[in-house]
């Protein structure tokens, strides 16, 4: 209730990123996350992650937004570091958490070079894959990619699939605000005791948005049905992207990066496990 | 015209829909019966009725008559997407509903729903339009031709850079209209369109209606509201228990008002206006309710929202006891206003007391003992499993009224609400109307001092209005104070002591009703064409 503005979604802005031809920016997401994924190094990380500032800089969103979705994951990502750090027993060892306590009696835990590479490897390319999935959704207007997808002659369906899940969004995020605005106005504390707390909010607040969601897909399946969607087996778009010169040189030139960085660093100089 | 019509020759593919399209659209009804699944009544029964191309029609009748399963059905939702149990037969040009798909007939008879919110399907306006047209195959040049023409006849083409989700609750209904506008269907029928317009815009419907009509297109209206209608429509029928109770022409209807008994539907507002309201006797000693130069923003959602405050410098007092009407237009601020009071949203300046006491310092959870609000949706608020549960709900939590009497406190707002029989129901399987009157009950039961009614009437026939207005009366007897956001002026006119009217979040008239509504008439059209030409000034910015 405090906000009407939505935390995830579509930003709209004219930039140059938001400019791109949809397909564009998703073969550029799909092969970040390609070279994320197999290119075990912090250093490459580390470039990849540069790489996506770059995106958000020029897409003329600033970097509070892309912080903003990093802080959601905060708890996920330091869990993550603090199990590999505690649990990896390879690699040369720094020190131990705890020193033998008694003759017989530990050390235990050690901390190891590999435990604090692994945890920086997954820490960024955890960031990485968020941020770039962030950076897609922020700058691609869904009917925009809904359009260019059926140009690849995929289904229209499947382009809406994610046009009405982004649709949804922002609908629930508003739902559940009104809701437990509703209760706090009926008299329901929501903040008091952790346990109580919580299972209040299960009760009082999951109840009726499963009940409002649940009535609003349905709603919304008459909706489009009412107005035509699945009339045939195509249909036709207010405007399709088109791919521009930029488009073709991004596209290639991500191809080409990405191939060179496999093969080269895959095949002729595997890379350090630490800068 | 000539274009589109010829487009879609060309997209129609089955042999039953060139017979359609060959013939002018007419609607033919058989004997109708249908029972929804799990009821034992039947919604309709024995309907009978032919309706030629071109006609204005308004479909009018208490809640629960059965106005809404009529124009399902004729939009061929029914039996297609429900479950239930269907006789008889409705024909659109020839056509059985039962042979067509749901799609087919979309593309001949448009059904514009109630709730705009679950209608828009995409996130931005134009694509929003677009949608249908899309699915229809039209190519993109005529999409924009028809995109424009569907956003200028509902006046919504300031609205054309928006996402849908930064939309106020009327600018949604407009886009809504206008998205099945631009499919251009030759029958439209509209589910209380002008339910949550303010009279302004009820006006530019009604007259947007007459003139599609007049194109040729054929219109249904199910409507509470059906005295602004009687000059452009050219038959009304009235339904009662899901039958045809009146069928003729609206002076049919005014000679014969005697039909009207008992159906909770009124022609002209002002048979129901009970004695004005007396004001206040007593000279109340303190108030109840301060409010000191209330500014507020909203947070911007994008580039292209306009960013006026949607509350500035609003200052009035509340003596207990008083009911007291806000007016105006769509997005004037008549709903942040209500938030502020109830503590929900907190002002960028000014400041809001309660029997003297700061109530932004008050947690929202303590001050619902002191203040009870009912939002414009009533599914957000409704959290139990029984529609008994939903009524003790807050007592319940907030430990007032003792147990006995919250039980007798409840039975007694049922019944007059007309929801006993629901008692032990899901208050999800409630239809609007009532789920409205349920949380109007729920806030009732622990007599809070100061009541915030969000559009209670929306969806209420004026049976229900006079119940839900009495029990406000009673309220205010016993003290407490009542804020009611409203668009009906016979309402206020009727049950109110006060008028607050407040344009673009500032608080123009603050008067005795009569008075208000008089300033309102002079102030009226011209401050809503200023508003008009603002936002178009704002468009062109």
């Amino acid at each position: 209730m405090k906000t009407r503005t939505s935390s995830f979604g579509y930003l709209q802005r004219d930039s140059f990123v938001h400019r791109l031809n949809p397909l564009t920016k998703f073969l550029v997401l799909i092969l970040v996350a390609i070279l994320t994924v197999t290119l075990v190094s912090v250093l490459t990380a580390i470039a990849i992650f540069c790489f996506i500032l770059l995106g958000f800089y020029g897409a003329g969103i600033r970097l509070r937004y892309a912080l903003g979705r990093l802080l959601r994951l905060l708890a996920f990502i330091i869990l993550i570091a603090v199990v590999q750090i505690l649990f990896t027993p390879y690699g040369s060892i720094l020190f131990y958490l705890i020193p033998t306590l008694a003759p017989g009696f530990g050390p235990f835990l050690p901390i190891t070079t590999m435990g604090i590479t692994n945890a920086l490897n997954l820490v960024f390319r955890l960031i990485n894959i968020v941020l770039v999935s962030a950076l897609f959704v922020a700058t691609t207007d869904p009917s925009r990619f809904a359009a260019s997808l059926t140009q690849l002659r995929i289904p229209y369906r499947y382009g809406y699939t994610l046009v009405l899940a982004l649709r949804l969004v922002p609908l629930f995020d508003d739902e559940s605000n009104t809701v437990q605005a509703a209760q706090r106005a009926r008299g329901i504390p929501i903040d008091r005791g952790i346990i109580r707390s919580f299972m209040r909010r299960i009760r009082y607040t999951f109840i009726p948005l499963i009940f409002s969601a649940l009535g609003r897909v349905d709603a919304l399946t008459l909706a489009m049905d009412g107005r035509g969607f699945g009339f045939a087996k195509t249909r036709t778009f207010l405007s399709y992207p088109k791919f521009t010169a930029k488009d073709w040189g991004i596209a290639i030139t991500s191809i080409f990066v990405t191939v060179f960085s496999l093969w080269y660093f895959l095949f002729i100089m595997p890379l350090p496990q630490l800068i | 015209m000539a274009h589109i019509g010829s487009r879609r020759s060309s997209a129609l593919s089955s042999p039953s829909q060139t017979t359609l399209r060959g013939r002018p659209p007419a609607l033919e009804i058989n004997n109708l019966e249908y029972t929804y699944e799990g009821s034992k009544k039947a919604a309709l029964t024995d309907i009978q009725l032919k309706i030629q191309p071109g006609e204005f029609i308004v479909i009018a009748g208490p809640s629960g008559s059965g106005k809404s399963t009529f124009a399902r059905s004729v939009a061929g939702f029914i039996p297609h997407e429900y479950n239930g149990t269907f006789q008889g037969s409705v024909k659109i040009n020839d056509q059985d509903t039962r042979t067509l798909s749901v799609r087919d007939i979309a593309r001949n008879v448009s059904l514009i729903q109630q709730d705009p919110d679950s209608q828009l399907v995409t996130l931005k306006v134009l694509n929003e339009v677009a949608f249908g047209p899309e699915n229809f195959q039209v190519p993109p040049d005529e999409i924009r031709t028809q995109l424009e023409w569907a956003l200028n006849t509902i006046t919504a083409s300031n609205l054309r850079s928006r996402s849908t989700h930064s939309l106020s609750g009327g600018e949604k209904q407009k886009v809504v209209i206008s998205s099945f506008l631009a499919i251009r269907a030759p029958i439209l029928i509209f589910d209380e369109p002008t339910a949550r317009l303010d009279p302004p815009t009820t006006l530019g419907v009604v007259n947007t209606l007459h003139q599609l009509n007049r194109s040729g297109i054929t219109i249904l209206v199910v409507e509470h509201r059906i005295q602004p209608f009687l000059t452009v429509a050219s038959r009304i029928i009235l339904l009662n228990e899901g039958q045809i109770h009146f069928d003729g022409t609206p002076d049919q209807l005014q000679k014969t008002p005697q039909t009207l008994t008992g159906l909770g539907v009124v022609l002209h507002p002002s048979v129901l206006t009970q004695p004005e309201p007396q004001s206040m006797s007593v000279a109340p000693k303190s108030t109840l309710l301060d409010v000191f130069n209330l500014t507020y923003s909203y947070p911007r959602v994008e580039e292209f929202a306009p960013s006026l405050p949607a509350l500035k410098d609003v200052t009035f007092s509340v003596q207990p006891g008083e009911i007291i009407a806000i007016m105006g237009a769509n997005g004037s601020g008549k709903s942040t206003l209500l938030l502020h009071l109830m503590g929900l949203l907190h002002p960028d300046t000014g400041f809001i007391q309660l029997n003297g006491e700061n109530l932004l310092k008050q947690p929202v959870s303590k001050l619902a003992q002191k203040v009870g609000i009912i939002f414009q949706n009533p599914l957000h608020q409704l959290f139990t499993q029984t529609v008994w549960e939903e009524v003790l709900l807050a007592s319940e939590h907030l430990k007032i009224p003792e147990p006995n009497v919250a039980r007798d406190r409840a039975e007694e707002l049922l019944e007059v609400l007309g929801l006993s029989n629901y008692r032990d129901q899901s208050p999800f399987s409630l239809s609007l109307g009532e789920q409205r009157r349920l949380t109007i009950a729920s806030i009732l039961l622990h007599h809070p001092q100061l009541l915030l009614l969000d559009e209670p009437f929306i969806g209420q026939d004026y049976r229900n209005v006079h119940q839900i207005m009495r029990l406000q009366q009673q309220a205010a007897e016993n003290g407490a104070a009542i804020l009611l956001a409203t668009h009906d002026a016979s309402i206020v006119k009727s049950y109110c002591h006060r008028l607050l009217f407040l344009y673009a979040g500032q608080l123009l008239i603050d008067a005795p009703v009569q008075q208000g509504l008089d300033y309102m008439k002079n102030l009226g059209d011209s401050a809503y064409r200023l508003e008009l030409n603002k936002l178009e000034v704002e468009q062109v910015g």
